[in-house]
């Protein structure tokens, strides 16, 4: 009696599979996490910047070429230009002010304009610290807002770096909408948002989509925009789907359930290698190197650690890029320091530290540490030269990393002990409470230049004082580079600051605070009709320009 | 019949606050709160900010005081927000229950239905060849790793095949796509729980008929059907309530990792994303929920325990 | 055990077979160091030159992803589970036995809070439960973290915490029922201490029905540390075990599937032996059984 029914079911199935393959109007992008919030300035999240990159356009961003470029703005205001003049701010400093003057075709989807007030309004709510927006530097520095008109607006900042115009997280938010439900409780404000409680509502979103469905958890739905005046997209429809398992997530993508996987947050790069040598016929893989920094933070509150010899010592006994051709088929690039290749101020003439296991073995007898009957160095005192080296539990490809470093390390005579733990403990309490005892493997994320201030400054190091902020998490105090991190920021000149940079590198690569491991490269999986995504390789997500993506034939 | 109910209600309240206390408690002992995180993630977030949101978010206060503070808004029936999904823990409740429901019901059913079909023919015959086909697919079913068994599945049907979907929730409300994108995960279920029946079954079953009434049935002159279905299975029925029950009410939240192999927005994964990702409300008032679907379970258990068999009143 | 339920057991042709199959897998964990040197090689030192090698004589089942030989991997992750398996079921044991024997002989309001606690456990939802409790930060309890045993022994105590109840109801009702024989009665009213008739009497009878269900616990637990494992919450590499070698290859299962089904081979078989060996020995201690031949 079952069994003609399952058969009728598979039949219905069959058909109702290959009918949805004909249409090439709704495109399906498979993702590995879904946003905890759909509010553009709360809570920093990929999944959330990837998908309200098809609905949102922020001010200003950085594009594909790693240039500050306009979004909604007409054109970027600079001093060259006169839209930007430096002024004395009302705390005494040198600050500036900045006119942008927003686009006329920036229209929010339920037909109003995007206007000054809107960003008046986000600048309000988030100076405001009972809205809970997270870092409120921003909004601090900014101090005052003038409204020219209802498309001009000038700011007013209390300090001058390089980055003036780069307005890149001040995000426009519908004022008509939401200055009501903040007025009225600026503490409930988060939790009465219309991002949250009504996020299909048009006039929340100003890009070429709007998001019109959500399934918590599962999937977003986003539909032209009709209100976007740009240039057309080629899809009516864009689901986003999330399958956090990443073997189920390329077996979606194989059974035809999405058409694509963003490298934002998709498939680990080794995965998605072994599959480009099965699937290559039906997909394009294109590896996007990034701003992504895997390295070693080294605690150099450790004895052994503080000693240069041993920290350099550490570097020459990895082969790295063995690492990199034997686990990533060589598509990630080894790093010299934390200065990606691809930015402008990379200075490669800078003597990089290779792979010689010989140096690194006299590094170490001539810091004291020499080898016992197990192969394992001890110094004078018979201290075992051991390390614990961390990362989060259930990545797999740095648990490969740490497995295959601990061989090597191995062979110089330093025993390493692998410990992992999940990602909240390790960044929520061992990393930022700098409780890590020696090695600390995981990645940093940036924007193009920089400046690793919280990084490397010696009064970033996090504290009970200071309730553990700062991220200079290996303890690093050096005097010229404290300066240079001060003083880079305040350069406007690019080729000024050229050589500071480059002493910022030398100082990093010979002082090692840090191992530098390699760049870790996205990897993008899109069907073979399918042209026209260019990923960034940085923060800003590649839907930035979903307007541009085309189906071929 | 009341004091039996009156006297499970008041254990089940007792046994939930104690629960919503330790669970509490234990979440609090889970590292990194969500403050943490954001300064490890941030590099702005200033070590003002920090205290600011953790004053916001009412961390600093010690755990007794939120505890009691969350208990004195659950009894007012104010169930918090979820700080993961950015909405009111209820929502996120009932439409993580509503998914579970979709699939464990007509799963347990079917399991049911099967393994209790396959432990009383296994019982008929003991040490028979079909007796030992039914023991090994039941250990099978038993001794498969979940999440195996569901990747298999996907492998060969969404991959290989192409017959159905990967994993995920239905994409329009349609029959025919609940039923494609229901039919793998529900197919992992059942086969890992029709093999807890078909033992409970046939351990229940070989019981029941090797009972003297069972003899003088048959020497009566009732033909074997009648025997085994009239006069056995009623007497071992009981146990098989039993694991019923309390197969559905586990099922709840232990499903989550099906749920998570087939991304199947259930109450399973559902607590585990609040629980990792220390969402005390969410987190909280999934447990409790499924803690008392659990408890509710057993004690409809016992009340048809009561029914079936009359010996257990006394 | 007596004889003829040794017969009985022996009958038995599954959970002879099991009970060879698992012996010789314990064997072969035992044997493990043995059969490093045998092979040749080092199951710890990755091999960059050699990932994912098909089986050839130098590595008769393949390499893993770090070109380890995958034989020794699963004799070393043997250890691990089956030690795991062992030791939870037999600290649940142990704990439910003493709770049962305690609830038993005291009877009254001592057997009435620990039922209680029992039933109270077993209506907990135990996955979520096990995932706070395995999630839960040591340190903050000022135990430490990291330490391999500690994660050993953490997995072993949060499945005893459940796990002592099916025992300890098993324990508790065979307790009563022989403290109600005469026999016992006798020996109380003789001036025997708690703790001899126990002994004497008791738990004789009690080993045989603890050992059937602890030989079922042990194939629960494995299943159990491999779900763990794949949450990421069980044990952590480089310390290989069955559970987190399967979690770990499913990433690569449509490019290497083998280095997959290896283990969960293994889980699969060791689950099933011990579960048809623990039928096997109810089958044996069950009084009944003489009935159905007759």
């Amino acid at each position: 009696m079952r069994r003609p029914l399952a058969a009728g079911l598979v039949a219905v199935a069959l058909a109702a599979g290959s009918a949805e393959a004909q249409h090439r109007d709704t495109l399906t992008i498979g993702i590995t996490q879904f946003p905890s919030t759909f509010h553009p300035s709360i809570e920093n999240m990929a999944a959330k910047s990837y998908i309200l990159g098809l609905a949102r356009r922020p001010v200003t961003t950085y594009d594909a070429d790693w240039a500050l470029t306009c979004m909604l703005c007409v054109r970027l205001p600079t001093i060259e230009n006169g839209d930007a003049v430096p002024e004395t701010a009302p705390n005494g400093n040198l600050g500036i002010r900045v006119t942008y003057r927003l686009r006329e075709d920036a229209i929010w989807g339920d037909g109003t304009p995007v206007t000054a007030d809107d960003i008046v309004f986000a600048w309000e709510a988030g100076r405001e610290p009972l809205t809970g927006i997270g870092p409120a530097e921003l909004y601090r520095s900014l101090h005052r807002i003038t409204v020219i008109d209802q498309r001009t607006f000038t700011l007013h900042f209390d300090k001058l770096t390089f980055a003036y115009n780069a307005i890149n997280d001040l995000n426009p938010l519908p004022a008509r909408l939401e200055r009501p439900s903040w007025r009225e409780d600026a503490r409930a404000y988060r939790t009465r948002t219309l991002y949250d409680r009504e996020t299909a509502n048009p006039g929340l979103w100003n890009g070429p989509y709007r998001i019109t469905a959500i399934q918590t958890g599962a999937s977003v739905t986003l539909e032209r925009n009709p209100a976007w005046k740009g240039p057309a997209p080629a899809f009516r429809r864009i689901v986003v789907r999330t399958i956090e398992n990443t073997t189920a997530l390329e077996a979606a993508l194989l059974a035809g359930q999405i058409d694509m996987i963003a490298g934002e947050l998709g498939l680990a790069l080794d995965q998605a290698l072994a599959l480009e040598k099965r699937a290559a016929a039906r997909f394009r893989f294109h590896f996007q190197p990034g701003l992504v920094y895997e390295h070693i933070d080294l605690n150099l509150d450790m004895p052994a650690l503080a000693d240069l010899r041993v920290r350099r010592a550490l570097l020459a006994a990895i082969d790295r890029q063995q690492i990199v051709d034997r686990l990533f088929e060589g598509r990630q690039k080894v790093a010299r320091s934390f200065v990606n290749p691809l930015d402008w101020m990379a200075d490669e003439t800078l003597p990089a530290q290779g792979f010689d296991l010989a140096l690194a073995r006299r590094l170490l007898d001539e810091a004291g540490w020499t080898p016992g009957p197990d192969g394992i160095r001890r110094n004078a005192a018979g201290e075992r030269l051991s390390f614990e080296l961390m990362t989060t539990a259930g990545n797999r490809s740095r648990e490969l990393v740490q497995q295959v470093l601990q061989g090597m390390w191995r062979q110089a005579g330093v025993e390493i002990r692998i410990r992992n733990e999940p990602p909240r403990v390790f960044f929520g309490e061992t990393v930022s409470r700098r409780r890590f005892q020696g090695m600390a493997l995981f990645a940093w994320i940036s924007s193009p230049e920089n400046i690793p201030r919280t990084i490397l400054h010696s009064s970033e190091i996090p504290t009970e004082a200071r309730n553990w902020s700062g991220q200079n998490y290996t303890g690093f105090r050096n005097a010229e580079m404290d300066a240079l991190l001060e003083a880079i920021p305040l350069e406007l000149d690019r080729e000024k600051r050229r050589p500071m940079w480059r002493r910022v590198q030398e100082i990093y690569m010979s002082e090692v605070p840090v191992l530098p491991l390699f760049f870790r490269s996205d990897a993008h999986i899109w069907p073979r009709w399918l042209d026209g995504v260019r990923p960034t390789g940085h923060l800003a997500p590649s839907t930035l320009w979903v307007e541009q993506w085309r189906v071929t034939h | 019949m009341l004091r039996l109910l009156g006297g499970r209600l008041a254990e089940a309240a007792f046994t939930l606050s104690l629960l919503s206390f330790a669970t509490f408690l234990l979440i609090g002992l889970m590292p990194g709160d969500p403050i943490d995180l954001a300064i490890a993630s941030d590099p702005r977030l200033s070590a003002e900010d920090a205290a600011r949101l953790r004053a916001l978010h009412g961390l600093d206060r010690p755990l007794l005081s939120r505890y009691l503070a969350w208990a004195a808004g659950v009894l007012e029936g104010r169930f918090g927000f979820s700080r993961l999904y950015a909405k009111p823990v209820a929502e996120v409740l009932s439409d993580a229950l509503v998914a579970s429901l979709a699939l464990l019901l007509p799963a347990t059913i079917l399991s049911a239905v099967i393994g209790i079909a396959l432990g009383v023919l296994a019982a008929r015959k003991p040490r028979s060849g079909l007796d030992y086909a039914v023991n090994l697919v039941a250990f099978a079913g038993v001794s498969l790793p979940s999440f195996w068994l569901g990747i298999l599945l996907i492998i060969l049907f969404a991959v290989t095949l192409g017959w159905l979907p990967a994993g995920g929730p239905p994409d329009e409300p349609t029959l025919a796509s609940w039923l494609r994108h229901l039919a793998l995960p529900m197919v992992t279920l059942t086969v890992l729980g029709l093999a807890a029946y078909a033992r409970q079954t046939r351990a229940a079953m070989l019981e029941a008929l090797a009972e003297p009434w069972i003899r003088t049935a048959y020497a009566k002159g009732a033909p074997e059907r009648a025997v085994v279905l009239r006069h056995a299975f009623p007497n071992a029925a009981v146990p098989i309530v039993t694991v019923a029950a309390l197969d559905f009410a586990t099922l709840v939240s232990g499903a989550l990792v099906t749920e998570a192999v087939f991304a199947w927005p259930g109450m399973g994964k559902t607590i585990y994303d609040a629980i990792l990702g220390n969402d005390y409300n969410l987190a909280l008032l999934a447990l409790l929920l499924s803690a008392a679907v659990t408890l509710a379970a057993s004690l409809i258990a016992d009340l048809a325990q009561l029914a079936i068999d009359p010996r257990v009143r006394t | 055990m007596s004889g003829r339920a040794w017969q009985r057991f022996l009958g038995h042709r599954a959970a002879v077979a099991s009970a060879v199959l698992l012996a010789l897998i314990g064997l072969a964990a035992i044997g493990a160091p043995l059969a490093d040197r045998a092979l040749g090689h080092d199951p710890f030192a990755p091999d960059l030159l050699n990932r994912y090698a098909p089986p050839s004589p130098a590595h008769p089942l393949g390499t893993d992803e770090l070109g380890r030989d995958l034989l020794l991997r699963l004799l070393w992750g043997a250890r691990v589970s089956l030690a795991v398996g062992l030791a939870a079921a037999l600290v649940s044991a142990l704990i439910g036995t003493c709770v049962g024997l305690a609830a038993a002989w005291f009877g009254g309001i001592v057997d009435s809070l620990l039922m209680r606690l029992a039933d109270g456990l077993i209506a907990l939802p135990s996955l979520p439960l096990l995932i706070v409790l395995a999630a839960v930060d040591p340190a903050r309890l000022g135990l430490p973290r990291g330490a391999l045993w500690f994660d050993l022994a953490r997995i072993i105590v949060i499945i005893a915490l459940f796990g002592w109840v099916k025992v300890a109801r098993l324990a508790r009702a065979s307790a009563l029922s022989i403290l109600r024989r005469d026999y016992a009665r006798a020996a109380v009213a003789l001036g025997a201490s708690g703790g001899r008739v126990l002994w004497r009497h008791v738990a004789p009878n009690l080993a045989a029905h603890v050992t059937v269900a602890s030989t079922q616990t042990v194939g629960a637990v494995i299943l159990l540390e491999s779900v763990l494992s794949f949450l990421g919450l069980g044990i952590q590499p480089p310390t290989p075990s069955w559970g987190n070698m399967l979690a770990g290859a499913q990433e690569l299962v449509f490019a290497a599937p083998m280095a997959a089904v290896w283990p969960g081979l293994l889980i699969f078989a060791t689950v099933v032996a011990t579960n048809f060996i623990g039928d096997g020995l109810a089958d044996a201690l069950d009084p009944r059984a003489e009935l159905r031949r007759a």
